[in-house]
């Protein structure tokens, strides 16, 4: 009875009041319910347009499980379609990325121009001539696509709700990052893929709200002097429709084992702070960089004074995540500013990084317990109380401008916020 | 370039010495044999077209000895999680061979297979091709840059919590 263990799963999923069911990490009904209702209808990051700068150029992704092609046309027009090949089903493009104005596949040899046109099929004549009509026919267009200030968006739902909508206040936050690159945004250094072993949910955490882990999980990070002593003031900031943001006061790595090479990045964000508040308010001084965001449901950053980096986490079973990950440069900084910043954030974050690597051993713990504990039909109520009922206004905090809730000491409640909004994806509220 | 059989075996030695401590996790002594001004970087391998400058590489780690010593010391912490309690480590290491010899400089190329356990079920070993730079010092050498490229374009293994 898959169906009534669902129900039972989503009876005792109550965020609002800190109470999220262990199963929603490990069973398979859930995540294939995620999918069929958070990755199908959400709106879903997909990259930058600096990776496809020039027409031609592609990379290849997916959109939850689904296998999609992002290029941009001869045209200059950005496109997103799914990486299949219409006669039987083939993956068309097989690389991760390149350029090229056709995509050939290798079954039988259907051609589609990058704009998504069937314009060659092996053999045509006799046999298709009567029974295939190539004009009517092309690759799978993805319905939605939307470009924001540099970065490329969308969803597989026939009607999702408006993008504006869906970023909510967390645009203002976006706006910040975004704008301050001024169109000079670059992907450095490419992406590295790495398969962990965990659900997609649990590492985004520590991005949307768990800052909690980091004074123990990364202890480590100060005993060898990479960070100062871990605050207790690290505020939890909810911007709603279950996105969510962790803002460190003052920028915790700053004085912690510096870099001249990164002056110049430094500078930029310095600069960036006053054209910023001037433009948004005053709260931009308070909180600027601010540390590790999500946006819902799997597009992740860590916005530092050393780094930029973001993250994708895609599903790839209920207890297995690809991440894609990289970081963001100012295109027209000098080139040993951005493998300084590169070096940085490589020590940190990413397989080899002194940070994330613990973050990694933990996952694939919670993963390999979790799976023992429910083939014992056990399902825990995991406690997502902290700070309950004690978030305020953010502009109360932060000051002039800023939107949210704002919650601190490493409140959860901006986990309350995704795991809400979770939820009336798989009810079928949203 | 002539090598003797004599270098060729004082380097393969040395390639297994290091291995062995680091297996052993001698960390404090293998950090004995690198040079100061010591260079590390790890790379995986993009799956794109095939093009005759080889495979495109992806940088997961690019280390001078400073970072190096932090990561070491970080291991000697009480909260180095990704190895404690310590992972079983075996090195094999193969396929040496000195690819040039300038002054007292070698450029040595092997391969290194790599088995952890970390006492669950997660078969993880590590395949990976690596360039180094050698020098002969006076108490015999001293390892000066290490490029390693892991044959994978999605890495598998949980983390690179160990030194390749
Ligand atoms: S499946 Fe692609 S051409 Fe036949
Ligand atoms: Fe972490």
């Amino acid at each position: 009875m898959p169906n009534n263990k669902i129900e039972d799963i989503l009876k005792s999923f109550n965020p609002e009041k800190g109470e999220v069911p262990f199963s929603l990490f490990i069973d398979n009904e859930i995540y294939e319910l995620e999918l069929a209702t958070v990755f199908k209808k959400s709106w879903l990051f997909l990259g930058f347009e600096n990776m496809i700068k020039y027409p031609g150029d592609y990379f290849t992704t997916t959109m939850g499980e689904v296998p999609v092609i992002v290029t941009r046309d001869q045209n200059n027009q950005v496109r997103v379609f799914l990486n299949f090949c219409i006669h039987k089903g083939m993956k068309l493009c097989r690389a991760t990325q390149g350029n090229s104005q056709f995509f050939r596949c290798p079954y039988h040899g259907w051609t589609y121009s990058n704009d998504g046109k069937l314009v060659g099929v092996p053999y045509y004549e006799p046999a298709y001539v009567n029974n295939l009509d190539i004009e009517k026919q092309g690759l799978i267009a993805v319905p939605n696509v939307k470009l924001y200030k540099g970065t490329i968006w969308a969803s597989l739902a026939e009607k999702p709700k408006p993008f504006d909508d869906f970023l909510g206040d967390m645009k203002l936050y976006l706006d910040l990052i975004f704008d301050m690159f001024e169109g000079n945004m670059e992907v450095y250094g490419g992406i590295h893929r790495w398969l962990l072993p965990v659900n997609w949910k649990i590492p985004l955490e520590n991005f949307a709200g768990d800052a909690y882990h980091a004074p123990f999980t990364h202890a480590s990070a100060v005993s060898i002097g990479l960070r100062g002593a871990y605050g207790n003031n690290v505020r939890i900031l909810y911007p709603g429709e279950g996105h969510g943001i962790v803002s460190v006061p003052g920028g915790l790595a700053r004085k912690a084992v510096d870099i001249d090479a990164l002056t110049p990045f430094r500078d930029r964000l310095s600069k960036a702070v006053e054209t910023l508040s001037q433009k948004y308010g005053e709260f931009v001084k308070n909180m600027f960089p601010f540390g590790p965001l999500n946006v819902f449901p799997n597009f992740s950053m860590h916005f530092t004074w050393n780094y930029i980096i973001f993250r994708v986490w895609h599903p790839r079973g209920p207890t297995l995540t690809e991440l894609q990950g990289g970081i963001l440069v100012f295109s027209d900084m000098p080139e040993e500013t951005k493998r300084q910043i590169l070096r940085r954030a490589l020590h940190e974050f990413g397989p080899a990084g002194v940070l994330e690597q613990d973050d990694a051993e933990v996952w694939s713990k919670i993963s390999e317990n979790g799976v023992s504990i429910r083939k014992g039909s056990i399902d825990p109520k995991l406690i997502y109380t902290r700070g309950l009922g004690m978030d305020v206004e953010a502009e109360k905090v932060l000051g002039k401008g800023a939107k949210g809730r704002i919650g601190e000491y490493y409140s959860d409640v901006s986990l309350r916020g995704f795991y809400s909004t979770l939820k009336k994806y798989l009810t079928g509220e949203e | 370039m002539s090598v003797s059989y004599d270098e060729y075996m004082e380097i393969l030695s040395f390639l297994y010495k290091e291995a062995m401590l680091l297996d052993d996790k001698k960390y404090k002594e293998w950090l004995s044999l690198l040079t100061e001004d010591f260079e590390y970087k790890i790379f995986l391998v993009d799956f794109v077209p095939y093009t005759n400058e080889g495979p495109k590489l992806i940088t997961i780690l690019d280390e001078d000895r400073k970072a190096m010593e932090r990561r070491i010391n970080r291991l000697y912490t009480e909260y180095a999680w990704a190895e404690d309690p310590q992972s079983h480590t075996l090195r094999v290491i193969s396929n040496v061979m000195i690819e040039s010899k300038v002054d007292n400089v070698y450029n040595v190329r092997s391969y290194l297979v790599l088995h952890r356990d970390r006492g669950d079920l997660k078969d993880e070993v590590f395949y990976a091709k690596r360039n180094d730079k050698i020098v002969k010092v006076n108490e015999g050498y001293k390892l000066s840059k290490r490029d390693v490229i892991i044959m994978e374009s999605i890495l598998r293994e949980r983390n690179v919590s160990l030194i390749l």
